[in-house]
């Protein structure tokens, strides 16, 4: 128990020294995404509609389905991905709400795309490809992925409405505003 | 560092939990050894060993259970039957249909049967997700005009069940060598849809491509082996633009490329939003014609307006010349800030007897596209002394004002400075050289003062001196030569009997004192002159209305008098 986390503190302080410059353009850039992509969630689609204000969606939001020990560096960097990912995967599906403006989602998909890719470049700097074994991150990333689940589901249950795309586009405000939060910690 | 989860223990540890007493006679049997959970895919194969010598008696059956989260909540259900895992003669099984939810953890537990001999429980945990290797992508292969286009379909594309949700997200790696010479395979990320080019004319060329979630550590088995023969370069159409490149400077982005043609060729420009390139759907007809670059002459072209500064976009060119069109140039990736450069700062310096005073403004502020909106900007400057041979010095600021100071008083100091950003690793270009003497080291503010005060009060006497001067000369110069009055006629009378004075012997003398007394007379004689006038025509008006005083209203009743007479 001991000797794994020793190896693991030395792990994880290899790559921080590995690869702190990539680092800061990560959160530079991150920065720069989270406030543009909040600004395009907010033009799509205006305000959030009155008629959709009954809707009951009880979400757990991300805040609470991530630790506070998931937020080390490492593991920020797998969530971040991930949850870019995921939510770029949102708005690729092609049940998305036909009324919102379609210039602001192809802003809002491109920004995100440079940014997962900028990420990728980062993961494969870090050559850990050969180790097999789940890491400590593996479970951040299973947890983002069961939160994207939920999701995903409601919006299936919903068939696709417009009221259960308004909710996810609320919910995604929020994963960004955490988002912002999980920046701060990227900072070296 | 917080310990790891206890998943992650239960995880490393391939859990094989101790025996269950479950009564008597069933330790005849050998449990199954070195069970374990192959995943690719959404297809689960369990394997074990068991060494005892073949027994066709024997079968083997596997029960499962399933760990979720419901509301925050864990819960495990109850052991089920594990379908496709029950009396097995081999020592595999597949029970893919028993799995419903890839990201929740299961148990899996094994045991030998013979007849009513059972052996003990060998139990495996795993989580599907964690575990699941990728399969092969699907490939296909289209030669034409020289280069080969590549269209991918992920490992599991017309599939119901999905391991792989995020496949927009898989980073495809293409190994293609030659097929006839012996060189190494080339290795190569390519997107779902691509293309490979540079490679040699009427020439087979082999390729296999696998996919890869890079951030999950995760490499897919490769493909079967394809092959395809290069075409002909299409060249007796028209040559397609070639060496396309981007130069940037403050977000002006310029793309350019050679002019190889010598009849009258025209160029469209097209872009493409990169994330295009990751869904599943064809791109080939989203692309955008950039407004500017429609059938243009030159070979270059400003796409600064057409693209927004976050995102990462694909150019191409196509020449045409009549109804000939070439095909698209090979496509260029532009992520904007890594391509931009940036321009100089522009550069104020003051200086004082030991330190200079720098104020800078951000690069592009000038063209309303300030680059510290895009990058993390701070500024290095140069400096050194002009006069010897020293070397250069460095400092380094984040602010726009600020000020080098420790430096030798009475020196040319020449400095130029550069803007950078370190998140980027990108340096700026160098402003011009700016060059500026520090000052004495003994002046101070108050001697500054006090020669200011004292060269003013100087100044102020010199120069009224010299106005007074000026002034007295120029009237003595006025007196003399320029006399304001002429002697009237009447004075000349005067003159004409000189009256004798017992002082003055010349005879200009008296003249001269003579004008001075009649200065007064001059005018008064005038007015006599137009009164002697105006009796001899109207002799009812009194003299005594017209006095010294009152010229003008004289002189104008003397013009209406006058054009009354013409009348």
């Amino acid at each position: 128990m001991t000797t794994l986390s020793f190896l693991h503190i030395c792990l994880v302080l290899l790559l921080t020294e590995s690869s702190s410059v990539d680092c800061n353009m990560l959160q530079f850039q991150q920065n720069k995404v989270n406030q543009a992509s909040l600004q395009l969630l907010e033009k799509m689609g205006g305000q959030f509609p009155v008629q959709c204000l009954n809707e009951n969606s009880n979400f757990i939001s991300l805040q609470n389905v991530l630790s506070s020990r998931e937020f080390q560096k490492e593991n920020v960097m797998v969530a971040i991905q991930e949850i870019l990912q995921q939510i770029f995967n949102i708005f690729s599906k092609s049940h998305i709400q036909t009324a919102w403006d379609r210039s602001s989602i192809v802003a809002f998909q491109n920004g995100l795309h440079q940014q997962i890719e900028l990420l990728k470049t980062w993961f494969d700097g870090e050559k850990k490809m050969e180790t097999t074994y789940p890491q400590n991150e593996d479970f951040t990333r299973l947890k983002v992925k069961k939160y994207f689940r939920v999701v995903d589901n409601f919006l299936k249950e919903k068939q696709y409405s417009l009221c259960a795309w308004e909710i996810i586009r609320e919910e995604m405000r929020r994963c960004f505003l955490f988002m912002d939060q999980l920046t701060k910690r990227l900072k070296n | 560092m917080a310990p790891p989860p206890p998943e992650l223990l239960l995880l490393l540890l391939p859990l094989l939990l101790g025996p269950e007493p479950l009564g008597a006679g069933q330790m005849n049997l050998t449990s199954p050894q070195n069970v374990q959970v192959d995943v690719v895919n959404t297809n689960f194969t369990l394997r074990w060993s068991w060494d005892s010598e073949n027994d066709f008696n024997v079968t083997f059956s596997a029960q499962y259970q399933r760990t979720f989260e419901d509301l925050g909540k864990e819960e495990t259900t109850d052991w089920k039957e594990l379908s496709g895992c029950q009396n097995v003669t081999v020592t595999e099984c597949d029970f893919s249909s028993a799995m419903t939810s890839y990201l929740d953890s299961y148990n899996v537990r094994i045991r030998a049967e013979k007849g009513e001999e059972k052996s003990l429980w060998s139990t495996i945990s795993f989580i599907p997700d964690l575990i699941a290797k990728i399969g092969p992508p699907g490939v296909q292969l289209e030669s034409i005009d020289g280069v080969v286009k590549i269209n991918i379909s992920p490992p599991e594309e017309n599939q119901n069940r999905k391991m792989w949700r995020n496949d927009n997200f898989f980073t495809y790696n293409a190994m293609f060598w030659e097929n006839s010479s012996n060189a190494e395979p080339k290795s190569k990320t390519i997107n779902r849809r691509d293309t490979i080019y540079d490679l040699a004319p009427e020439t087979t060329y082999c390729l296999k491509v696998q996919a890869c979630i890079i951030s999950e550590r995760k490499v897919g088995s490769f493909s079967p082996v394809y092959c395809i023969k290069t075409t002909d370069k299409a060249w007796n159409v028209l040559p397609y633009p070639m060496n396309v490149e981007v130069h940037a400077l403050n977000m002006k982005f310029l793309l350019s490329w050679d002019n190889q043609y010598d009849q009258n060729v025209s160029f469209t420009v097209q872009y493409l939003s990169g994330y295009l390139k990751r869904l599943s759907e064809d791109y080939s007809d989203k692309w955008i014609t950039i407004s500017g670059c429609v059938n243009i002459t030159t070979t270059q072209c400003d796409f600064s307006s057409d693209i927004a500064i976050s995102g990462i976009y694909f150019l191409r060119v196509q020449a045409m010349n009549g109804y000939n069109k070439s095909r698209w140039s090979n496509e260029i990736k532009v992520d904007p800030c890594v391509v931009n450069e940036i321009g100089p700062p522009s550069v104020t310096v003051s200086s004082s007897k030991d330190s200079l005073r720098i104020q800078l403004t951000p690069p592009g502020e000038s063209e309303n596209k300030s680059m510290s909106e895009f990058y993390d900007l701070s500024y290095r400057v140069l400096y050194w002394k002009n006069s010897s041979a020293t070397e250069e010095k460095i400092k380094e600021e984040e602010q726009l004002l600020f000020t080098i100071s420790d430096l030798t008083p009475l020196v040319l100091y020449c400095l130029k400075v550069q803007a950078f950003s370190p998140a980027y690793k990108k340096d700026g270009h160098f402003s011009d050289v700016a060059c500026i003497k520090t000052l004495n080291d003994k002046t101070s503010p108050l001697t500054i003062l006090k020669t200011f005060v004292i060269a003013m009060i100087a100044f102020f006497f010199f120069a009224s001196f010299l106005i007074f001067g000026i002034y007295y000369i120029f009237r003595r110069i006025r007196y003399a030569f320029f006399p304001s009055c002429k002697p009237p006629s009447n004075i000349e009378c005067l003159g004409g009997q000189p009256f004798n004075s017992p002082y003055l012997s010349t005879s200009e003398e008296p003249t001269e004192n003579c004008c001075i007394i009649e200065n007064i007379v001059i005018e008064e004689t005038d007015q006599t002159d137009f009164k002697d006038y105006k009796h001899s025509k109207q002799s009812t008006r009194d003299s005594g209305n017209y006095s010294n005083d009152d010229d003008t209203s004289g002189t104008k009743v003397l013009e209406e008098t006058l054009e009354q007479e013409t009348a």
